[in-house]
């Protein structure tokens, strides 16, 4: 359970988020929809505590995300996985080592074979080629990488998954893949699941609740099909987008 | 007064991380095979500047000092005052600006470029600290090869004295003879302390500027700058700082001379 309460978190004079409070039910698979620059990245960052909210609080699991409180921020990070917006690999280490850098730096295994075997299967799972884990992440193209950073995310297992932007960029069939394991994920495994996407598609065919932000706050919440028949006028635009 | 508060802002972080490394390193924690790696990036690729830099630094001394002597026809000083001046001071804080240039600027740059594109955030959330898996292997490696390249440098430069008297028609072999007279054991200990402490400083003030860089290609850039242009207040502070702690200890003790 990911719950957010009233929180807010501004740059500067700016207020980036204001007085948001949602909730992600376990093995729910949320989508985060907005413009560029309303603050979904901002948002993701808070739940792991990357940034700290200026009022508000975040639970993840029942616990509270703190980022001076660095003993529970770490229990709260071993349970989760951030696929961050850019695909933000080592570039001073291989294919190969980013993926397996967070089963050994949880300590999940130290099997080196093991390590080996967990690293092909989630390479596999985001539709990679073996031949990558020997090169350097510079050598690969921008949505490779991206599905890179997606196999390593998955590599530590986490029980809640939060994807930025996990299909920009990508081709059309790396993108219905992508949707289907990100839907398998939440269905067979529970995997608690916040999406932020500016596709639109994605978000109906994977997730089972949408959140649009508008402006620091929430204009719409809820299914797909209340979001087909939404009258707020930013949902609006967006089904514009669909049809 | 920004400034200030700027500085000592710096100043405090740094004596954190410094704090930091200390720790983990007491904890085992660094990874030495890594150590060795970057030495190997950051370090032997700056051995040919820092040959051809000693060499010059070196000349420059002995052609400098030589004027000066001339005017007192004591030129037969010349190889044991310029070794002396070039290893107490010159030496050391010329050697430690080409690195605070090179070495410096390249893991601040490197360490801004992994913080500004969220490799360090990756590896938080990942499970590590960044501090431990990133940085202290490079502080180590900054620190092991600036020391190294200092103390090539600085024979270099005894080199590059000897070489030149040559030209300005002082005897290569009295110049050398002369160097015992006056370099003593003292300005040996001195210069290998300055170069420790200097590849030290720049190991810190590196790592520090690249770490807390921040927003994009910009963050980067002003990191680099701020970290060369505090490596390089620093150092000359340091520099006079252990200066002048030597001559008190050289008067308490009554050793060496200049
Ligand atoms: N570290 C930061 N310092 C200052 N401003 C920031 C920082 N992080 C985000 N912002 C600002 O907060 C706002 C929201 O940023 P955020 O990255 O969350 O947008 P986004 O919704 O993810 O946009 P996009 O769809 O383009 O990724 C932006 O105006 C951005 O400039
Ligand atoms: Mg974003």
């Amino acid at each position: 359970m990911i719950s957010v309460k009233q929180v807010s978190k501004s740059f500067g004079e700016r207020r980036v988020l204001n007085q948001i409070t949602m909730q992600v039910a376990p093995g729910e698979c949320v989508f985060v929809l907005g413009k560029s620059g309303v603050g979904k990245s901002v948002l993701l960052k808070l739940m792991v505590g990357l940034n700290s909210p200026e009022s508000g609080e975040i639970h993840v699991a029942g616990l509270k995300v703190d980022a001076e409180n660095s003993q529970t921020l770490a229990q709260i990070r071993k349970k989760c996985g951030l696929v961050f917006q850019f695909p933000a690999l080592l570039d001073s280490v291989s294919v190969f080592e980013n993926i397996s850098f967070g089963i050994r730096a949880r300590e999940i295994s130290v099997n080196p074979s093991e390590i080996e075997a967990k690293v092909r299967e989630k390479l596999s799972l985001v539709g990679l080629n073996e031949k990558v884990l020997g090169k350097f992440p510079t050598e690969l193209s921008f949505s490779t990488q991206k599905r890179v950073s997606i196999a390593r995310t998955l590599a530590v297992e986490p029980d809640y998954l939060l994807f930025d932007e996990p299909t920009t960029g990508m081709d059309p069939i790396a993108t219905t893949g992508l949707n289907h394991l990100i839907k398998k994920l939440s269905q067979e495994l529970k995997v608690t699941t916040v999406v932020v996407s500016h596709d639109i598609k994605s978000a109906f065919a994977v997730g089972d609740r949408m959140i649009l932000l508008d402006q620091g706050q929430i204009v719409f919440e809820g299914s797909a099909e209340k979001f087909k028949t939404s009258t707020a006028s930013l949902a609006k635009q967006f089904q514009e987008e669909m049809f | 007064m920004e400034y200030i508060l700027n500085l000592t802002k710096t100043l405090g972080g740094m004596i954190l991380l410094a704090e930091k490394w200390i720790k983990l390193t007491f904890q085992g924690k660094t990874r030495w095979g890594f150590v060795i790696d970057q030495i190997f990036q950051v370090g032997v690729k700056s051995l040919g500047m820092t040959l051809i830099a000693g060499m010059f630094v070196g000349a420059i001394m002995a052609l400098q000092i030589d004027v000066q002597l001339k005017d007192f026809g004591a030129e037969s000083f010349l190889g044991g005052l310029s070794t002396s001046t070039t290893l107490r001071n010159v030496g050391p804080v010329l050697i430690a600006f080409l690195l605070s240039g090179k070495v410096g600027a390249y893991t601040s740059a490197e360490l801004g470029t992994m913080e500004v594109t969220e490799q360090l955030n990756a590896i938080r959330l990942l499970g590590a600290d960044p501090v431990e898996y990133i940085i202290l292997p490079r502080i180590w490696a900054v620190i092991i090869s600036s020391f190294l390249l200092l103390i090539v440098g600085l024979m270099v430069t005894i080199l590059g004295g000897v070489l030149f008297s040559q030209f300005i028609g002082v005897n290569a072999l009295s110049y050398i003879q002369n160097i015992p007279r006056i370099v003593t054991g003292w300005s040996i200990v001195l210069s290998v302390v300055k170069s420790f402490v200097f590849g030290t400083l720049i190991a810190i003030v590196s790592c520090y500027k690249g770490y807390t860089a921040r927003g994009g290609a910009v963050g980067v850039g002003t990191a680099v700058q701020s970290c060369a242009v505090t490596n390089l207040i620093l150092i000359i502070f340091t520099d006079f700082f252990l200066s002048m702690i030597s001559s008190l200890l050289q008067e308490l003790f009554q050793v060496g001379y200049l």
